[in-house]
Protein backbone atom coordinates (compact mmCIF):
# COMPACT_ATOMS: atom_id res chain seq x y z
CA UNK A 1 0.00 0.00 0.00
CA UNK A 2 1.82 3.64 -1.09
CA UNK A 3 2.12 5.55 1.94
CA UNK A 4 -0.28 8.40 3.39
CA UNK A 5 0.75 11.73 1.89
CA UNK A 6 1.03 14.46 4.11
CA UNK A 7 1.06 18.28 3.77
CA UNK A 8 2.41 19.75 6.82
CA UNK A 9 1.16 24.04 7.77
CA UNK A 10 3.84 25.54 10.70
CA UNK A 11 5.20 28.88 10.35
CA UNK A 12 8.18 27.55 12.84
CA UNK A 13 10.64 25.70 11.19
CA UNK A 14 11.61 24.49 14.27
CA UNK A 15 8.37 23.08 14.88
CA UNK A 16 8.30 22.02 11.55
CA UNK A 17 10.91 20.30 11.43
CA UNK A 18 9.71 18.41 14.50
CA UNK A 19 6.34 17.43 12.47
CA UNK A 20 7.83 16.42 9.45
CA UNK A 21 10.66 13.98 11.31
CA UNK A 22 7.92 12.36 13.71
CA UNK A 23 5.27 12.00 10.47
CA UNK A 24 8.25 10.29 8.72
CA UNK A 25 8.80 8.22 11.78
CA UNK A 26 5.70 7.12 11.44
CA UNK A 27 5.65 6.21 8.05
CA UNK A 28 3.91 9.03 6.13
CA UNK A 29 5.27 10.45 3.22
CA UNK A 30 5.17 14.65 3.77
CA UNK A 31 4.68 15.55 0.54
CA UNK A 32 5.40 19.74 1.49
CA UNK A 33 5.66 21.86 4.07
CA UNK A 34 3.71 25.49 3.85
CA UNK A 35 4.83 28.62 6.63
CA UNK A 36 1.86 30.94 6.07
CA UNK A 37 -2.40 29.93 5.72
CA UNK A 38 -2.71 31.22 2.12
CA UNK A 39 0.35 29.14 0.52
CA UNK A 40 -1.26 25.99 2.77
CA UNK A 41 -4.35 26.29 0.52
CA UNK A 42 -2.38 26.69 -2.41
CA UNK A 43 -0.06 23.75 -2.02
CA UNK A 44 -3.34 21.74 -1.00
CA UNK A 45 -4.75 22.68 -4.38
CA UNK A 46 -1.53 21.42 -5.82
CA UNK A 47 -0.39 18.47 -4.53
CA UNK A 48 -4.08 17.09 -3.34
CA UNK A 49 -2.50 15.19 -0.63
CA UNK A 50 -4.55 12.64 1.83
CA UNK A 51 -4.10 14.58 4.97
CA UNK A 52 -3.22 18.59 5.71
CA UNK A 53 -1.78 19.07 9.36
CA UNK A 54 -1.90 22.69 9.99
CA UNK A 55 -1.20 24.91 13.03
CA UNK A 56 -4.45 27.18 13.95
CA UNK A 57 -1.86 30.37 14.47
CA UNK A 58 -0.30 31.32 11.21
CA UNK A 59 0.43 34.43 9.16
CA UNK A 60 -0.46 36.36 7.56
CA UNK A 61 -2.74 37.48 10.24
CA UNK A 62 -1.13 35.40 13.04
CA UNK A 63 -4.86 34.45 14.20
CA UNK A 64 -6.87 31.86 13.42
CA UNK A 65 -5.62 32.13 9.63
CA UNK A 66 -4.70 28.00 9.89
CA UNK A 67 -8.35 27.02 10.90
CA UNK A 68 -9.79 29.07 8.03
CA UNK A 69 -7.27 27.79 6.13
CA UNK A 70 -8.52 24.17 6.85
CA UNK A 71 -12.03 24.90 6.75
CA UNK A 72 -11.78 26.26 3.14
CA UNK A 73 -9.16 23.35 2.01
CA UNK A 74 -12.13 20.94 3.21
CA UNK A 75 -14.54 22.63 1.26
CA UNK A 76 -12.45 22.70 -1.89
CA UNK A 77 -10.89 19.22 -1.44
CA UNK A 78 -13.23 16.90 0.28
CA UNK A 79 -11.01 13.81 -0.21
CA UNK A 80 -8.04 15.36 1.63
CA UNK A 81 -8.15 15.15 5.61
CA UNK A 82 -7.79 17.67 7.51
CA UNK A 83 -5.74 17.82 11.08
CA UNK A 84 -5.30 21.09 13.22
CA UNK A 85 -3.21 21.78 16.44
CA UNK A 86 -4.30 24.07 19.05
CA UNK A 87 -2.15 25.27 21.37
CA UNK A 88 -5.43 25.66 23.71
CA UNK A 89 -8.97 23.87 24.08
CA UNK A 90 -11.14 25.91 21.89
CA UNK A 91 -14.22 24.18 21.45
CA UNK A 92 -15.19 27.06 18.77
CA UNK A 93 -12.30 26.27 16.88
CA UNK A 94 -13.58 22.52 16.76
CA UNK A 95 -17.36 22.93 16.10
CA UNK A 96 -16.05 25.40 13.19
CA UNK A 97 -13.98 22.93 11.69
CA UNK A 98 -16.19 20.23 12.14
CA UNK A 99 -19.48 22.08 11.05
CA UNK A 100 -21.86 19.81 9.72
CA UNK A 101 -19.45 16.82 8.67
CA UNK A 102 -17.63 14.69 10.94
CA UNK A 103 -15.40 12.67 8.48
CA UNK A 104 -12.16 13.34 7.95
CA UNK A 105 -11.29 15.73 10.33
CA UNK A 106 -8.90 15.81 13.51
CA UNK A 107 -8.93 18.38 16.12
CA UNK A 108 -5.79 17.83 18.23
CA UNK A 109 -4.10 19.82 20.89
CA UNK A 110 -0.50 20.34 19.40
CA UNK A 111 1.72 18.89 22.04
CA UNK A 112 -0.34 15.70 21.27
CA UNK A 113 2.40 15.54 18.22
CA UNK A 114 5.14 14.55 20.81
CA UNK A 115 2.69 11.51 21.75
CA UNK A 116 4.54 9.60 18.58
CA UNK A 117 2.02 6.34 18.50
CA UNK A 118 -1.34 8.41 19.38
CA UNK A 119 -0.28 11.07 16.59
CA UNK A 120 0.26 7.99 13.86
CA UNK A 121 -3.05 6.28 15.12
CA UNK A 122 -4.40 9.79 14.54
CA UNK A 123 -3.37 10.78 11.05
CA UNK A 124 -3.93 7.35 10.05
CA UNK A 125 -7.70 7.72 10.77
CA UNK A 126 -8.15 11.13 9.24
CA UNK A 127 -6.76 10.03 6.46
CA UNK A 128 -9.15 6.71 6.40
CA UNK A 129 -11.77 9.78 6.14
CA UNK A 130 -12.49 9.23 10.12
CA UNK A 131 -11.97 11.82 13.21
CA UNK A 132 -9.86 12.02 14.93
CA UNK A 133 -10.86 15.06 18.17
CA UNK A 134 -9.20 16.19 21.12
CA UNK A 135 -11.29 14.27 23.73
CA UNK A 136 -11.43 16.75 25.93
CA UNK A 137 -13.23 18.59 22.60
CA UNK A 138 -15.56 15.48 22.25
CA UNK A 139 -16.63 16.00 25.75
CA UNK A 140 -18.19 19.06 25.38
CA UNK A 141 -19.25 18.97 22.04
CA UNK A 142 -21.23 15.95 22.46
CA UNK A 143 -23.41 18.17 25.18
CA UNK A 144 -23.50 20.67 23.22
CA UNK A 145 -24.88 18.86 20.27
CA UNK A 146 -27.67 16.85 22.39
CA UNK A 147 -29.15 20.33 23.15
CA UNK A 148 -28.34 21.30 19.73
CA UNK A 149 -30.59 18.61 18.06
CA UNK A 150 -33.05 18.68 19.93
CA UNK A 151 -33.98 22.32 19.27
CA UNK A 152 -33.23 21.46 15.48
CA UNK A 153 -35.82 19.35 15.37
CA UNK A 154 -38.43 22.03 15.91
CA UNK A 155 -40.05 23.72 12.94
CA UNK A 156 -40.00 26.98 11.94
CA UNK A 157 -43.27 27.83 13.41
CA UNK A 158 -42.33 25.94 16.79
CA UNK A 159 -39.03 27.94 17.23
CA UNK A 160 -40.91 31.31 16.75
CA UNK A 161 -43.75 30.16 19.45
CA UNK A 162 -40.92 28.88 21.50
CA UNK A 163 -39.24 32.30 21.11
CA UNK A 164 -42.52 34.01 22.45
CA UNK A 165 -43.30 31.77 25.16
CA UNK A 166 -39.30 33.07 26.21
CA UNK A 167 -40.69 36.33 25.89
CA UNK A 168 -43.14 35.59 28.38
CA UNK A 169 -46.47 35.60 26.00
CA UNK A 170 -49.21 33.09 26.84
CA UNK A 171 -50.83 31.14 24.42
CA UNK A 172 -53.52 33.79 23.98
CA UNK A 173 -50.94 36.08 23.23
CA UNK A 174 -48.90 34.16 20.88
CA UNK A 175 -51.64 33.55 18.71
CA UNK A 176 -52.71 37.19 18.49
CA UNK A 177 -48.89 37.65 17.61
CA UNK A 178 -49.44 35.30 14.80
CA UNK A 179 -52.29 35.32 13.55
CA UNK A 180 -53.38 32.31 14.15
CA UNK A 181 -56.20 30.02 17.03
CA UNK A 182 -55.36 29.43 20.26
CA UNK A 183 -55.92 25.60 19.25
CA UNK A 184 -53.33 26.17 16.54
CA UNK A 185 -50.75 27.54 19.43
CA UNK A 186 -51.72 25.37 21.97
CA UNK A 187 -51.03 22.23 19.26
CA UNK A 188 -47.56 23.67 18.47
CA UNK A 189 -47.19 23.94 22.16
CA UNK A 190 -48.00 19.98 22.72
CA UNK A 191 -45.18 19.28 19.64
CA UNK A 192 -42.51 21.66 21.11
CA UNK A 193 -42.74 19.41 24.68
CA UNK A 194 -42.79 16.12 22.89
CA UNK A 195 -40.07 17.30 20.41
CA UNK A 196 -37.98 18.54 23.66
CA UNK A 197 -38.83 15.48 25.95
CA UNK A 198 -41.07 17.07 28.26
CA UNK A 199 -43.75 14.76 28.71
CA UNK A 200 -43.64 14.03 32.09
CA UNK A 201 -44.55 17.39 33.99
CA UNK A 202 -47.46 19.42 34.74
CA UNK A 203 -47.71 21.73 32.05
CA UNK A 204 -46.65 25.27 33.28
CA UNK A 205 -43.46 23.35 34.87
CA UNK A 206 -43.05 22.28 30.94
CA UNK A 207 -43.17 25.63 29.71
CA UNK A 208 -40.46 26.97 31.98
CA UNK A 209 -38.41 24.04 30.47
CA UNK A 210 -38.60 24.52 27.72
CA UNK A 211 -37.86 28.01 27.69
CA UNK A 212 -34.95 27.44 29.73
CA UNK A 213 -33.64 24.70 27.52
CA UNK A 214 -34.20 27.14 24.50
CA UNK A 215 -32.33 29.96 26.25
CA UNK A 216 -29.29 27.44 27.07
CA UNK A 217 -28.69 26.62 23.37
CA UNK A 218 -29.37 29.97 21.72
CA UNK B 1 31.03 14.02 25.03
CA UNK B 2 27.61 15.54 24.25
CA UNK B 3 26.86 19.09 24.92
CA UNK B 4 24.30 19.61 27.63
CA UNK B 5 21.68 22.04 27.09
CA UNK B 6 18.18 23.08 28.99
CA UNK B 7 15.02 24.03 27.19
CA UNK B 8 13.24 26.90 28.92
CA UNK B 9 10.23 27.94 27.27
CA UNK B 10 6.18 27.89 28.95
CA UNK B 11 5.12 26.12 25.50
CA UNK B 12 5.51 22.67 26.03
CA UNK B 13 4.73 21.99 22.71
CA UNK B 14 7.43 23.49 21.30
CA UNK B 15 9.67 22.47 24.38
CA UNK B 16 8.85 18.46 23.59
CA UNK B 17 9.69 19.13 19.94
CA UNK B 18 12.75 21.01 20.44
CA UNK B 19 14.31 18.57 22.56
CA UNK B 20 13.59 15.27 20.06
CA UNK B 21 15.16 17.10 17.66
CA UNK B 22 18.51 18.32 19.58
CA UNK B 23 18.77 15.01 21.28
CA UNK B 24 18.17 13.43 17.77
CA UNK B 25 21.49 15.17 16.68
CA UNK B 26 23.92 14.45 19.41
CA UNK B 27 22.95 17.17 21.83
CA UNK B 28 22.14 16.07 25.36
CA UNK B 29 18.96 17.99 26.70
CA UNK B 30 19.11 17.76 30.29
CA UNK B 31 16.23 19.06 31.66
CA UNK B 32 13.21 21.43 30.65
CA UNK B 33 11.88 24.26 32.38
CA UNK B 34 8.68 26.19 31.76
CA UNK B 35 9.44 29.30 33.81
CA UNK B 36 12.84 31.52 35.31
CA UNK B 37 12.15 29.71 38.61
CA UNK B 38 12.42 26.14 36.73
CA UNK B 39 15.10 27.56 35.17
CA UNK B 40 17.44 28.71 38.19
CA UNK B 41 17.04 25.68 39.80
CA UNK B 42 18.00 23.37 36.83
CA UNK B 43 20.96 25.21 36.03
CA UNK B 44 22.14 25.14 39.46
CA UNK B 45 21.40 21.39 39.26
CA UNK B 46 22.82 20.49 35.58
CA UNK B 47 24.95 23.09 35.12
CA UNK B 48 24.84 22.89 31.14
CA UNK B 49 26.76 24.16 28.14
CA UNK B 50 23.80 25.99 26.96
CA UNK B 51 20.44 27.04 27.13
CA UNK B 52 17.71 28.02 24.58
CA UNK B 53 15.79 30.66 26.26
CA UNK B 54 12.39 32.11 25.50
CA UNK B 55 12.39 35.33 26.39
CA UNK B 56 8.52 35.81 27.26
CA UNK B 57 7.80 33.40 30.26
CA UNK B 58 5.48 33.99 32.92
CA UNK B 59 7.17 35.01 35.78
CA UNK B 60 10.22 37.04 34.55
CA UNK B 61 11.93 38.51 31.69
CA UNK B 62 14.19 36.31 29.59
CA UNK B 63 16.27 38.86 29.44
CA UNK B 64 17.08 39.68 32.79
CA UNK B 65 17.29 35.62 33.60
CA UNK B 66 20.08 35.52 30.82
CA UNK B 67 21.68 38.17 32.68
CA UNK B 68 21.04 36.48 36.04
CA UNK B 69 22.26 32.76 34.50
CA UNK B 70 25.63 34.93 32.77
CA UNK B 71 26.80 36.08 36.53
CA UNK B 72 26.27 32.65 37.96
CA UNK B 73 28.04 30.47 35.08
CA UNK B 74 30.03 32.65 33.18
CA UNK B 75 30.80 30.47 30.04
CA UNK B 76 26.78 29.16 29.94
CA UNK B 77 25.76 29.28 25.78
CA UNK B 78 22.59 31.60 25.66
CA UNK B 79 20.20 31.57 22.54
CA UNK B 80 17.15 33.63 23.17
CA UNK B 81 14.01 32.86 20.99
CA UNK B 82 10.31 34.23 21.50
CA UNK B 83 7.16 34.39 18.83
CA UNK B 84 7.17 38.10 19.09
CA UNK B 85 10.23 39.16 15.64
CA UNK B 86 10.25 42.27 17.51
CA UNK B 87 11.26 41.26 21.34
CA UNK B 88 14.65 41.09 20.53
CA UNK B 89 14.89 44.47 20.76
CA UNK B 90 18.51 45.62 19.15
CA UNK B 91 20.82 43.47 16.89
CA UNK B 92 21.66 40.52 19.69
CA UNK B 93 24.05 37.79 18.34
CA UNK B 94 21.96 35.48 20.88
CA UNK B 95 18.26 36.22 19.62
CA UNK B 96 16.67 34.49 17.10
CA UNK B 97 13.01 34.75 16.41
CA UNK B 98 11.26 31.62 16.32
CA UNK B 99 9.61 32.33 13.17
CA UNK B 100 13.82 31.77 11.79
CA UNK B 101 14.95 29.18 14.01
CA UNK B 102 15.70 26.19 12.69
CA UNK B 103 17.30 22.77 13.70
CA UNK B 104 20.84 24.23 12.00
CA UNK B 105 20.89 27.07 13.43
CA UNK B 106 20.46 25.27 17.37
CA UNK B 107 23.11 22.45 15.92
CA UNK B 108 25.01 25.26 15.00
CA UNK B 109 25.11 27.88 18.06
CA UNK B 110 25.28 24.45 20.67
CA UNK B 111 28.09 22.83 18.76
Amino acid sequence: MPPIRVLVGEDQPLVREGIVRVLEEGGFEVVGTASDADELVRKAGGHHPDVVITDIQMPPENTDDGLRAAITIREREPRTGVIVLSQFLEDRYALDLVGERAEGVGYLLKDRVGDLARFVDAVQRVAEGGSALDPDVVQRMVGRRRGHSKLDDLTPRERQVLELMAQGRSNQGIADELIVTVAAVERHVTSIFTKLDLRQTPEDHRRVLAVLEFLRRS
Amino acid sequence: MALTVIIIDDDAAFRRVARELLEGNGINVVAEAADAQEARDACRRHAPDGVLLDINLPDASGHELARELSREQPALRILLTSTDAAAGGRRDARFLPKVELALNDLTAFFS
